[in-house]
Formats: structure tokens, C-alpha cells, sequence
């Protein structure tokens, strides 16, 4: 480096960075309550991202008109995940340290989710996750989930499968770094075979590979009657695609990762999948948060969309009943939420933080669109 | 039998994509000893290009073919122009550094784009994709016929201009000894220039051919092939070009071998067959053993 350029630069380079430490000296306090969103508002999973904060600002914008928590305005403050739990880790800090938010609302999906829980549970802020695999919430006083787990999930399509569909056999392809997709595959798999069922092939793939053949050529030669693969919705469209290509012949399932606009309908015709909540459902709520969603952006909700909305209650329903922002006044209140009037359900939760009593519904693609099937209650 | 033959298919459909690719690591490599991290990216231009021509500006799908491969080859002469050109007689890990470099910028870069942006796009269905039956339930698709056929083609019109054009003379001549070759009067620049061009065209073709059948794409969709290309090219000898076509389609098929075998560690397979070929054979299947000068 020329000399006379290294004065300049080395010092410019020190003011920088030493900048960067002041950017963000907030705190809690003040004129108004800042509840954090974590969710992939871009990248992979970019449509969950989506939902998720136009279902968040739903509820926001709810509780503001009726004079906000605690006598002040909610401020949510939106962070993206991109869908790498690395970045998820990151935003979940910078909202707990920078922002000083009383409560964050996701993140989804379930592997940031177990990536940003145990730093919730150290800072000592409340988090109302929105994946579903189990392994997140036990064991942590201050993680909460506002949706049902895949113990339930996974037993849900088993039944389904083996008691409505009458299969004897299944086949089940799942991403191996998809924390969800592993646990529902894997309660799926037992609880078919504890009810009669053969589970005749079960396959993995790397994350982001885009080539299934090789593991479909497999599941094919074992002429399955059900292929369940719960992959997320891009994946799912891709693997449903290449099945179809090797003249798969078996009746497809998915989980509720497939919930998605992007989801390949086209393809995936017949599939049956779960979700956490049907659009014909008559409940009050249900229908209120339908309505509201529909009015204000302009296109049904789906499941991310009703799961980020019930997080937000939860949140808020919390805040309010401590009477404060401080953290573990927050906490008991969240821990002791009982029958909470949310879109998807009555919310009770249990000694894990995990809601006990939300049902599940089953929809099938059907021409483009989907249809609802039936409903399972814990 | 029939299984055996079915991931035959598929190791075939996706090995040659990897033949195509890595035949652009090992030029490369064959002409200036640089092996350029990079070029895997080159693969999600082509992609992209032929994506943004058929939907936005409604081209049919053999010309948007062509203009990916055309874009690519600009992209490659492009990239040994900006930042090869100006380390060639700089030492080589400086050149390799630098490509790491220009890989990310190129990543990074098309994420931020808005007309790429960082979510996936689904590359259209212009292939209308139909099965043929082969052997009682073996099918074999349109789509892998068309890959296969596609990539043969591109080899064997590479194979000419290696071994019957002047301009493939010229490349020979270099890869064996650059400092001899301009001697011979030789425009070196010129020459690696077109190897990368080349190079450029093969990537852009296997990323169309990608796009057409794992209709995914995304910023980063270069980056795993183009790594698993790139331990096909030094598998079947780096700066071979053979070498590469034959590394490219055994890595195929192993891999997918692996994967029907055990799902779970298949990926790692190609990282095995690295780290064996380093040890055992440093020069790949069909590198030259390099003689040590005593």
C-alpha cells in the first residue's frame, strides 16, 4: 500500500468500525412496547416469511386500534432470517440487544427455531415460535409455541393414512437437514407401524439437492401405497415433479410445510395434506381472522399466516396480563395462558409451552385449489 | 435389473451434466494451472439468462439456449479479463484467491439483484416433460434423452475444434508450455481468452440443461455442482479433457449409486473419492503422471 495512503486509510477504517458499536444504543422503556419477528422474508422460504409478517402487522395494527399494551402503541420490529439459522441467530441478538424487545413472535422454521430458543431462554426474553418440531420447547421456561407439534402432526397423517386411506404400506423421503421434516417423518414411520402398517422405505436427501431419482428409483421398486414426503412447499413441488416423471404410482401426503402459494398444485393433484386450520371453518375467531387477513391484504391466509397471528396473541395477551415489559413477569404470564380465544383454536398451554388443544385438518389438492377433508382433535 | 438400469439413467442424466461442467475446470486448468472457483457460478448465469429470456422477453427455447451460452461466454472472457489477466504472472495462489473472490461477488451479487433476488425461481416448463417405457417399468424421460443427446453434441463439437481447428492447436500448444507457445508467436492472451469463452459456453449449457430438469433456480445453485464438477474433473485427470467427460459421468453415476444405496451419507461419497484420488492418484484416472525432474 502506498505510504502516503496509509495514514488515511487506517484511521478511516478505525472510525468505521468503532461507528458500528453505537448504531442501535436503544433500550426498554419509553413510549412504546417493541415486540421482535423473526421470519424468511427472503430466500428459500420466502412466501412463510411473507405471511407470517402480513398476519404479525394484522395483529398489530388489532391491538394499536384498541389503545395498544399497557396504555402504549406495540411497535413490531421485523427481522429477516433469509432461512439460514445463522442469520436467524443474528437477528434474534440484534432484537434482544439492540432493539430491546419485550417478546419475539417466530421464528419459523423449525431449525432456526431450535437455533434461536436456547438464546431466548439466556437473555431472558419470551418467544412464541411458530415451527412445529417438538424438540424446541421442552426443557425451556422461556420458549412457547402457538401451534401444535409434530407428535401430533406426524400421529395425525399415520391415522389418516392407515385407518382412512386403508394403507398397508408407506414410503417417506425427507431432508435431512430439516429439523420439521425429520421429526414428523420419523413420528409418522413409528406410529404407522405401531398401527398395523410396513413402513417399506424411508429415504433421505441432502438440503438443496434438486436430483431425488435416485431415492425415488428405490421407493418406487417398493410399490409403497402412501409416499409421504413433508418436505418445505419447494422441495415438496420438485420432489412431487420428479415422482411423477418415474411413473410413481402411490398416493402422495405432505405436512404442513407444504402450505404455501408456490406450492406446485399442478403436480401434486390428489395429494392429501395437514394443516392447522381450514377455511371453512365456522369458528368466530377463526372466520374473524379469515376476514380480517382477506380485507386488509387481499388473499386468503394460510397456516404461516395463522400461526404468526396466534403468536402475536399470545404475545400480546401476555404482556398485558404481567401488567409490565419485565421478562419474567412476561413469562408467568405466558406460561399460564389458559383458553386463549386464538384463530386456530382455544390456547392452553402445557408444562412445556406447547398449545394442548388445537386441532388439526386434513385438505386435499384438488384442481388447482384445496379442498378440506376432515379434522383431528387431540 | 430393472433398478440397476433405472439409476443407470439417472446417474447417466445428471453425470453429464457434470462432464459439461467440469470440462470447463479442467480447459481452464489445462491452460493456465488456475483452477477457477468461479466458474460453478457461471452455471447459474446460464440458467438465469435463459430463465429471464423465455419469461420476460418470451423467446423460444433453443435461442434462449443459445443466448445463455453466448452470455456465458462472455462472462468467462470477462472474468479472465478483469481479474485473471492482471495476476498471470503473479503467483497462483493469488489467482486462486481471487476466484473464491469473484465467486462470491458473483453469488452476492445476483441475489441482489431484483430481477434474480435471493428466493428460488421456477424455471418454465418449455420441455413438455413425457415418460417413455423402456424395459418393463423403466421409463426414461424426454428431458434426460435430451440431456444426454445435448451434451454428447456440445463434447463432440469441442472435441473438433481441440483437434482440428487452429485455434485448438493453439490451445494444446499453450496448455503444454505457455512461455514456448508465445515464442511460437502465439497470442497467449487471445487463446486463454477463447479457452474461457468455451468454457463459458459448456457451463451456460449445463446450466439450461439444469434449469430444464430440476426446474429450481437459485443464486447459489452453482455452487454445489460446480464443487462436485470440479472433484469429477481432478477424479478423471484435471487438464485432461477426456479425463473430465469420463470423471464427469463415473462421478454421476456413483453418486447416484451411493445415494439408492444409503440415502444418508451419499453426498459425502464425492469428498471420499477426492480425498482417495489424492492419495492414490493424484493425476486422476487419466492425468499424465507427472515426471519429477531429479
Amino acid at each position: 500500500m502506498r505510504r502516503k495512503y496509509q495514514n488515511v486509510i487506517v484511521p478511516l477504517l478505525i472510525v468505521v468500525l468503532a461507528s458500528s458499536f453505537l448504531v442501535g444504543c436503544g433500550g426498554k422503556g419509553g413510549q412504546e412496547v417493541k415486540v421482535g419477528s423473526i421470519a424468511p422474508l427472503t430466500g428459500p422460504l420466502s412466501t412463510y416469511g411473507q405471511s407470517h409478517k402480513d398476519a404479525v402487522d394484522l395483529a398489530v395494527e388489532q391491538i394499536n386500534e384498541k389503545g395498544g399494551l399497557l396504555g402504549k402503541q406495540v411497535v413490531i420490529v421485523h427481522e429477516d432470517s433469509q432461512g439460514d439459522p445463522v442469520v436467524g441467530v443474528n437477528a434474534a441478538q440484534k432484537l434482544i440487544e439492540q432493539d430491546g424487545v419485550v417478546a419475539v413472535v417466530g421464528p419459523i422454521p423449525s431449525k432456526i427455531g431450535m437455533a434461536v430458543a436456547p438464546i431466548a431462554e439466556e437473555s431472558g426474553v419470551p418467544i412464541v415460535v411458530t415451527g412445529t418440531s417438538p424438540q424446541i420447547t421442552p426443557g425451556k421456561d422461556f420458549v412457547f409455541r402457538s401451534c401444535w407439534t409434530d407428535d401430533f402432526q406426524g400421529v395425525v397423517m399415520a391415522k389418516f393414512a392407515y385407518e382412512e386411506l386403508g394403507a398397508a404400506t408407506a414410503a417417506i423421503l425427507y431432508d435431512l437437514g430439516n429439523d420439521y421434516a425429520k421429526s414428523v417423518s420419523e413420528i409418522f414411520a413409528s406410529t404407522f407401524e405401531e398401527l398395523g402398517g410396513t413402513v417399506v422405505a424411508m429415504e433421505t436427501h441432502p438440503t438443496d439437492a434438486t436430483d431425488f431419482r435416485a431415492q425415488l428409483t428405490n421407493i418406487k421398486a417398493a410399490s409403497p401405497d402412501v409416499f409421504f414426503f413433508p418436505d418445505f412447499y419447494n422441495d415438496a413441488s420438485l420432489i412431487g415433479r420428479q415422482a411423477v416423471e418415474l411413473g410413481l404410482e402411490a398416493q402422495f401426503l405432505g405436512a404442513d410445510g407444504w402450505d404455501s402459494p408456490e406450492l406446485d398444485l399442478e403436480t401434486l393433484d390428489g395429494a392429501y395434506y395437514c394443516s392447522h386450520f381450514s377455511k371453512e371453518d365456522p369458528r368466530a375467531e377463526t372466520r374473524a381472522f379469515i376476514d380480517d387477513f382477506t380485507a386488509k391484504f387481499g388473499a386468503e391466509p394460510d397456516l404461516l399466516a395463522i400461526m404468526g397471528y396466534d403468536a402475536a396473541l399470545v404475545a400480546f395477551d401476555a404482556i398485558s396480563r404481567a401488567g409490565s415489559v419485565d421478562g419474567e413477569a412476561v413469562r408467568e404470564a405466558m406460561a399460564s395462558t389458559s383458553s386463549l380465544p386464538a384463530a386456530q383454536g382455544d390456547i392452553t398451554f402445557d408444562e412445556n409451552g406447547d398449545p394442548t388443544t388445537l386441532p388439526a385438518a386434513i385438505l386435499q389438492i384438488e384442481n388447482g385449489s384445496t379442498n378440506y377433508v376432515m379434522t383431528f382433535q387431540p | 435389473m430393472e433398478q440397476f438400469l433405472s439409476q443407470l439413467i439417472n446417474g447417466l442424466q445428471i453425470g453429464t451434466i457434470y462432464a459439461l461442467i467440469a470440462l470447463g475446470y479442467t480447459m481452464v486448468y489445462g491452460i493456465i494451472k488456475l483452477i477457477n472457483f468461479a466458474h460453478g457460478d457461471l452455471i447459474m448465469i446460464g440458467s438465469y439468462v435463459a430463465y429471464l429470456s423465455i419469461v420476460h422477453f418470451g423467446v423460444p427455447f433453443p435461442v434462449a439456449f443459445l443466448l445463455a451460452m453466448l452470455f456465458c461466454a462472455l462472462a468467462g472472457v470477462l472474468m479472465d479479463r478483469i481479474a485473471y489477466r492482471p495476476l498471470r504472472h503473479r503467483p497462483r495462489l493469488e489467482a486462486l484467491i481471487t476466484a473464491m473472490g469473484v465467486s462470491l461477488f458473483i453469488e452476492h451479487g445476483a441475489r441482489n439483484l431484483p430481477f434474480i433476488g435471493p428466493s428460488f425461481r421456477r424455471f418454465p416448463d418449455v420441455v413438455g416433460v413425457k415418460s417413455y417405457p423402456l424395459v418393463s417399468s423403466v421409463v426414461v424421460t424426454n428431458v434426460q434423452i435430451l440431456n444426454v443427446v445435448v451434451a454428447v453434441v456440445l463434447m463432440v463439437i469441442l472435441q473438433y475444434i481441440i483437434r482440428r481447428t487452429k485455434i485448438g492447436m493453439a490451445m494444446r500448444a499453450v496448455s503444454l508450455d505457455l512461455e514456448a507457445a508465445k515464442l511460437m508467436g502465439i497470442d497467449v492472451d487471445r487463446v486463454i481468452a477463447v479457452t474461457f469463452a468455451i468454457g463459458g459456453c459448456l457451463a451456460g449449457a449445463a446450466g439450461v440443461l439444469m434449469g430444464v430438469a430440476y426446474p429450481r433456480l437459485s443464486p447459489y445453485m452453482g455452487v454445489m455442482p460446480g464443487l462436485k464438477a470440479f472433484v469429477a474433473a481432478v477424479f478423471g485427470g484435471i487438464g485432461s479433457i477426456p479425463g473430465a467427460v469420463v470423471g464427469g459421468v463415473l462421478m454421476g453415476v456413483v453418486e447416484t449409486f451411493a445415494t439408492a444405496a444409503y440415502s444418508q451419507v451419499a453426498e459425502g461419497v464425492f469428498f471420499v473419492v477426492l480425498v482417495a484420488v489424492l492419495l492414490f492418484r493424484p493425476t486422476g484416472l487419466l492425468g499424465e503422471p507427472i515426471a519429477e525432474k531429479v
